[in-house]
């Protein structure tokens, strides 16, 4: 809540509207992280819809979720939920900058912090593929 | 940059106080929701995929792990704060259409009626497979 214009005066970004996200031209990197928040943000609830009517399958009894189970576990499937988890940990280091900015900590180092928190998304992502494919 | 990080706080600029105020309230249970998910979801990935062998529980397992009350009470809170968290975002990014106060209250309105289906046919889910347990 650091950087807050006066009553009255429209914010250049906020007349842009969604239209503006796909504006690169003249885009600050913290432009860009904001936007990727906010898509990161759109594709993750897509995919809590997807989960939620999967797991619908679970009330209905084993023989349902075995099938399941059966797509779950094919390498391209671990692979699109690597990718989803990537997309959770770029969302969730990316909005810790974004709280730790608004309120008013570390706003001159946010860039530095941006680029941490997409480093740090690489690294877990890395552990978690060890994790989930098991390669060594 | 300096005005998406203002968009980012919730700062409504140009609006009268209280829609201001509420701008920030929305944006400090944003901040609050997001960060105690941080914890909820590393434990839900970790706990659903990270600890079974294969990766994935299978039914049996789902029901059993359900079963316990403290995991069901642990599962319902992620899926409060996780809807709230989503519900929160999803108003925001709708906003940014740019509608009018009425406009911005109806999105309000849809927003929470979605949120309270989503929670209420979760909770649905999980209490079907605790009660197998």
């Amino acid at each position: 809540m650091s950087e807050v214009l006066p009553a009255g005066r429209a914010a250049p970004g906020r007349a842009r509207g969604v239209r503006g996200w796909a504006r690169l031209r003249g885009r600050h990197l913290g432009g860009v992280a904001f936007v990727a928040s906010r898509l990161t943000g759109l594709m993750i609830i897509g995919y809590l819809y997807l989960h939620l009517a999967v797991l619908f399958l679970l009330t209905r009894g084993p023989r349902s979720w075995h099938s399941v189970l059966t797509l779950f576990r094919n390498p391209y499937f671990r692979g699109l939920e690597a990718v989803l988890i990537l997309l959770i940990l770029v969302h969730a280091l990316n909005g810790l900058r974004l709280v730790l900015v608004g309120s008013g900590i570390g706003v001159r180092h946010q860039k530095a912090m941006f680029l941490t928190a997409l480093s740090a998304s690489a690294v877990l992502i890395a552990g978690a593929a060890v994790a989930m494919f098991g390669v060594v | 940059m300096a005005a998406d990080i203002s968009r980012e706080a919730g700062d409504v600029r140009g609006a009268a106080a209280p829609r201001r105020r509420r701008g920030t309230v929305a944006w400090i249970m944003q901040a609050a929701s997001g960060t105690l998910l941080v914890l909820l979801l590393g434990v839900h990935i970790v706990a659903q995929h990270f600890v079974v062998k294969g990766g994935l529980r299978n039914y049996a397992q789902v029901v059993s792990y359900l079963a316990s009350p403290a995991v069901l009470a642990i599962e319902c809170l992620f899926v409060v704060v996780l809807i709230w968290h989503a519900m929160l975002g999803l108003r925001a990014i709708l906003l940014d259409l740019g509608f009018g106060p009425r406009g911005e209250a109806r999105i309000t309105a849809a927003v929470t009626v979605l949120g309270a289906a989503t929670a209420g046919y979760s909770f649905w889910v999980l209490t079907t497979l605790a009660a197998r347990g």
